[in-house]
This record gives C-alpha cells, sequence and structure tokens, in this order.
C-alpha cells in the first residue's frame, strides 16, 4: 500500500464530502440534533448542576458558590427569568439569596430561603448542589467546611432525566452518521459514476481506494464525536482516553461503511439496508433509554461495543480498567471487518467484482 | 518491423455459460492503431478490460510491452493511457482538478494541465465544474486524461461517440500524432468510416470471435465489390439508377448497355466501405 496515494486519495475525499449534501447531511445532523436538545431541553447533558442565583445585592454567599468548580453556575438580574429558567429546564435550581444573607448567617440568625428546583433534576446532582451550599454557608457562618459528598451510583439509574436518556442515542447516531454513512456513500458513489474504473487502470490500488475511505469516515465520525461531547460537555475526567475511545470506534464503524460500500451496488441498496439494519445498529442506544432493561441485551449488538467505552469514559469518567474488556472486543470487531475487506480485495483481484 | 506491444493468445472471457470473447489471437506493433471493430455485445469492451487488467480472462493471455498484464497489472498500468465509452469524471471538480489529480497518482513531476486542456480545445473552460461540460467536452477531458502519464498504449473506446465535426477531427489528430509519436491505439469502435480513416489494421470481432483482421486496404481489395453507379433519363423522361459491378466477367457488356438505355446524368465509381465487408463477413450489421 502507498501511502503516498492513500493520502492524495482522502484530499480528494474530504473535499468531495464538503460539497456533497448526503456528506454534510450525516455530519451536521447530530450537532443540530444536540444544539436542538440542549435548546429544549436546557444544558442537562453537562456533568455538573446547573444553578442561578437572583442576587441583587451580591452576597459573598453567592460569591463563594460561583467560584466552585463542582457547580455551574448563572447570575439572573431578573427573578421571573430565572424561574422561566428554571421551569425549563435551563437551570436545574434556582436560589433567591435574601437581603443580607451573610450578616444573617455570621449572627446565626434564623431565616428563610426559596430554592426554585426543575422537576427532573437527578437526585445525585440536587445531593451535589445541597451539600455546597451548606458547606459556604458553614464557612460564612465561621464553622468550616464539614461535608464531602461522594456519590457512588450503584445499579441502573432510573431517575435519568429524558435528555440524559437521549445522550447514548446522539453518540451513535453521530458515530454511525460519520462513520458508517459517509464512506458507504463515497464508495457507492465512485461505483455509479464509474470513477472506481478510471482509478482502476491507474496505478492506484483498491486497498488505497477503500482505506482513504475508511479514513474519511474515521476523521469525519471522530470529528463530530469530539464536537457533540463538547457542546455536551460530556468528555469525562480522561479527554486522551476518550479520544482514543472514539478513534477506536469511528474507525470500526468506517470500516463497516466500507465495506458496505464495497459490497452494495448502487444508492438505492444502500439506504434500503440502513432503512432495514438501522434498528439493530442503534438497538443499544434504544435500549439504553429503556431504565429497567437488562444489560446483557444490549450486549448482544455489535455496536453496544462502540457506544459503550464511550458513554462509560464520557459520561461516567470511567478508566481504561473498567472498559479493557469491551475495548477488546471492538478491536476483535474491527478485525474481522478489516479481513472481510481484504476478501473484497482478493475476489476483486479473481475477478471484475466492484465495476 | 515495430516491436510489439500487445500480444493476446487465446483470450477468453466467460460470463457463466455466455462466452463473451472467444478463444482470439491478435498482435499489436509500436506506433500502430487497431481499430477494434464490432457490434454492441460482440466483445470489444470485454476485450479492452481484459487487456487493461480489469478483468481477468477465462482462458488464454495478454502480454502488454512484454508483461504479462494479470501477474503485473499496477506496473503495467503505469505505461497504459485509457478514455471510456461513459463519462467517468469526477464532476466536482474542474478540469484542471481532474488532470491533476490523475497527475499526482502517476507521480507525474512538473505536469502542466493547461498544456493537455488546450491540445484537446478545451483552454478557456478549465475552471467550470465538469458536471457543467456537455458530454464532447468530457470526452476531449478524458482523453486528456488518458495521455497525462505519456502512454505507451491508448485504449480509446468510442472515443469520437456522439461528438460534433470540430470536436471528432480534434480527437482524430490527436490520435495521430500520438501514433507518429510511437504510441500503440487501440481504438474500440462501431464507426467504420472513422476506423477506416484512423486505423493501420482492423479487427473484426463478431459474437466474441474475431472474424478478419487485416489492413482496410487489404480487406477491401479480398472481400469488397467496386461498382460504378450511373444516372440515366430515359425516352420518357424517367431517371434510373444502376449500380454495375466493376469484377464481374460481364461488367463491360453490362456499363455498354446501361450507357445506350438513356441519356446519362452522372456516373461515379464506389469502392466497398469496412462495413460492407463487415456485413459480407459476419451476416449482420454493426448495429445489430
Amino acid at each position: 500500500m502507498n501511502l503516498r496515494r492513500v493520502a492524495i486519495l482522502f484530499g480528494r475525499e474530504l473535499r468531495a464530502s464538503a460539497g456533497n449534501f448526503l456528506m454534510v447531511f450525516a455530519v451536521v445532523v447530530p450537532i443540530v440534533f444536540t444544539l436542538l436538545i440542549n435548546l429544549v431541553f436546557g444544558d442537562v447533558f453537562s456533568g455538573k448542576p446547573v444553578m442561578g442565583f437572583y442576587d441583587p445585592h451580591q452576597s459573598q454567599f453567592t460569591r463563594m458558590l460561583m467560584a466552585q468548580g463542582q457547580l455551574k453556575t448563572s447570575s439572573y438580574d431578573s427573578l421571573d427569568r430565572m424561574i422561566a429558567d428554571v421551569a425549563s429546564g435551563r437551570l436545574e435550581t434556582g436560589y433567591v439569596v435574601p437581603e443580607g444573607f451573610d450578616q444573617i448567617l455570621k449572627e446565626g440568625v434564623e431565616t428563610d430561603f426559596l430554592v426554585y428546583t426543575w422537576g427532573e433534576t437527578p437526585l445525585k446532582d440536587r445531593l451535589i448542589a445541597d451539600s455546597t451550599i451548606a458547606n459556604i454557608i458553614n464557612e460564612i457562618a465561621g464553622l468550616g467546611r464539614n461535608v464531602t459528598v461522594n456519590v457512588q451510583v450503584l445499579g441502573q439509574a432510573e431517575q435519568n432525566s429524558l435528555a440524559d436518556r437521549l445522550m447514548p442515542m446522539l453518540v451513535l447516531m453521530t458515530i454511525m452518521l460519520g462513520g458508517v454513512l459517509v464512506p458507504a456513500l463515497s464508495m457507492i458513489g465512485e461505483k455509479q459514476s464509474h470513477t472506481l474504473q478510471a482509478l482502476n487502470v491507474t496505478p492506484v490500488r483498491l486497498g488505497e481506494i477503500l482505506a482513504a475511505k475508511t479514513l474519511l469516515g474515521l476523521t469525519l465520525g471522530t470529528a463530530t464525536a469530539v464536537i457533540t461531547l463538547y457542546l455536551n460537555r460530556a468528555f469525562g475526567s480522561d479527554p486522551l482516553l476518550l479520544i482514543f475511545v472514539l478513534l477506536l470506534s469511528a474507525l470500526t464503524a468506517s470500516l463497516f461503511g466500507t465495506l458496505l460500500g464495497a459490497l452494495l451496488r448502487d444508492m438505492n441498496t444502500l439506504l434500503a439496508a440502513l432503512k432495514a439494519g438501522g434498528l439493530l445498529l442503534m438497538a443499544p442506544a434504544i435500549l439504553e433509554m429503556v431504565p429497567k432493561a437488562p444489560d446483557w441485551i444490549a450486549r448482544i449488538f455489535p455496536t453496544y461495543y462502540i457506544l459503550n467505552p464511550v458513554m462509560e469514559v464520557a459520561e461516567r469518567g470511567a478508566g481504561l480498567d473498567a472498559i479493557l474488556g469491551n475495548l477488546l472486543v471492538l478491536a476483535a470487531i474491527a478485525g474481522l471487518l478489516v479481513f472481510g475487506l481484504a476478501l473484497v480485495i482478493e475476489r476483486q483481484q479473481k475477478r471484475l467484482a466492484l465495476f | 518491423m515495430t516491436a510489439t506491444t500487445i500480444s493476446v493468445h487465446n483470450l477468453t472471457y466467460r460470463f457463466g455459460k455466455l462466452t463473451a470473447v472467444d478463444h482470439i489471437n491478435f498482435e499489436v506493433g509500436e506506433g500502430e492503431v487497431l481499430g477494434f471493430l464490432g457490434p454492441n455485445g460482440a466483445g470489444k469492451t470485454t476485450t479492452v478490460r481484459m487487456l487493461t487488467g480489469q478483468l481477468k480472462p477465462t482462458e488464454g493471455n495478454v502480454a502488454i510491452l512484454g508483461e504479462d498484464i494479470h501477474q503485473s497489472a499496477k506496473k503495467v498500468q503505469q505505461y497504459l493511457g485509457v478514455s471510456f465509452e461513459t463519462a467517468n469524471l469526477y464532476e466536482e471538480m474542474n478540469a484542471v482538478e481532474n488532470l491533476n489529480l490523475f497527475a499526482r497518482l502517476f507521480k507525474i513531476r512538473n505536469f502542466k494541465a493547461m498544456d493537455l486542456l488546450e491540445k484537446v480545445g478545451l483552454s478557456g473552460r478549465e475552471k467550470e465544474k465538469v458536471a457543467a461540460y456537455s458530454k464532447g467536452m468530457k470526452q476531449r477531458l478524458m482523453l486528456a486524461r488518458a495521455l497525462i502519464n505519456q502512454p505507451r498504449i491508448l485504449f480509446l473506446d468510442e472515443p469520437t461517440d456522439g461528438l460534433d465535426p470540430v470536436s471528432s477531427q480534434t480527437i482524430h489528430a490527436i490520435i495521430r500524432q500520438a501514433s507518429e509519436d510511437g504510441t500503440t491505439v487501440f481504438l474500440t469502435t462501431h464507426d467504420m468510416v472513422k476506423a477506416d480513416k484512423l486505423s493501420h489494421h482492423v479487427a473484426f470481432i463478431n459474437k466474441g470471435k474475431i472474424a478478419a483482421l487485416d489492413q482496410p486496404s487489404e480487406l477491401k481489395q479480398h472481400y469488397g465489390k467496386r461498382l460504378l453507379k450511373v444516372e440515366i433519363e430515359d425516352d420518357s423522361g424517367r431517371k434510373h439508377t444502376h449500380s454495375l459491378p466493376l469484377d464481374e466477367k460481364d461488367s463491360a457488356e453490362k456499363v455498354r448497355e446501361a450507357f445506350a438505355s438513356g441519356r446519362v446524368l452522372t456516373a461515379h465509381t464506389e469502392e466497398a466501405t469496412l462495413e460492407d465487408i463487415f456485413i459480407e463477413i459476419t451476416g449482420r450489421g454493426l448495429l445489430g
């Protein structure tokens, strides 16, 4: 395989993708979905609780809370606007800080503290927010920090918001559209326009063409997944591990897309195949939306091994040890797809298989 | 004697039970133009695909520039230029980008796309996307692409099909020039008139077999019949046209009779065309 020719073909692929409606659709749709979901449900994918403060007197209490790393905070100068944001889910909790609150705390006087909470706020987020506030109150009152909350999630979470449950769907869709659809469309497009035939009478080898298509899917699948996760602020605690996992996931998806493009004859067959098989590809993400669905069902589907490591690292902060088993399965699936592509190349060398 | 560039021995290809190409043999020399003629479905395209390394023969072998094309396809393809019947250009790119892409794949240094575009009459349109090109422009661009690597063998599949006379003339001139420069040209067509003008040798392929292979003049001499066409007006003013064979025993007598039967309006001789010869040899027309 000549890497220089692969790079030339890859450059052409990238350029062609930018002007192709279906390719742009595959890349842009997940990002648009992310923005839409954020617009509808608020900034709910953030790993941190989102809190708002209505504090026209700018108390020390608010300043200290806004400086906390474990919270995402916004300050409001309109109480009505803050209440509206809580009601729509853009804020998980909204605090109305009473006048002279710092002094009240220091003097140990009893007072009311009004908190608005969005109905779908996860319990763990409420716990983190409440304990953080308790710590700040203690600190201002001169009692020091005395509460550290360590949240350990046991069993399947049942209190996830709808938006939380949509996250795996969004991530898998991103990797599948960029990774599978783009190289498959490119391959079939070249077959239908007979440009593969033109390449086939040059020194370019079929393996180089397939490698360029796979590289295209890998690049776009990874890039769109990174953008989607970034927009959702779901980058976990180890971004390097997340990038590695995304690369492996996008590579596997892209190998599948290239194989699909090599085997199918035309665009209609591809779209029919994706319609028929789309449900199977997305099944693990659909199952994630059903809180009580047993994990073993999702494990039946190969795309589970694309989705699970990404979600574990991005959303649950898992390390390499926790996902190693699933990563090995994913690598094995990628190996099988490479073998499939090798068979396609061998078949083409025996006779005219692709064109 | 020129060096042999294409050598085909017992070449056969079967699609299931159908034999598309049936044990054909021929050789083509350096700088020679071979017209490969036959009707649709005769096996022309299948033969070209085998000769250019796109299709592995069921039987037989092909040596291109002394190398077995299927053992060393990628090595040999460095020296081939292929222009296809169906347009297969990157339509989202312009002409220069299309040519530059293939020049880079062939690793051609200091490639000047504009020189080639000028040669095929496309300069001035080089920045338009190929999608906006007419069929003739695409055909010319494909020919330019086939010339990028200064090929030693040029395969042209119906290069002037559907083109206007000016575009056809441009392509004919390029074919002649390539031949004079020592490039072997394998010209696949069902246009016998163009093949007659351009080819040093022609091969008739019919139902997968080569029915005849020779120089056009030899074929005409061997198979063709010369005719005298005479238009005569009789005493009642009606016009008659007579086609009189010139190579038969009583030809002279028939010509005398025709000339005596009325007032001769026009008289001219006609040579057999390659199409006439093809029909005589195969019993079928080129479009059948």
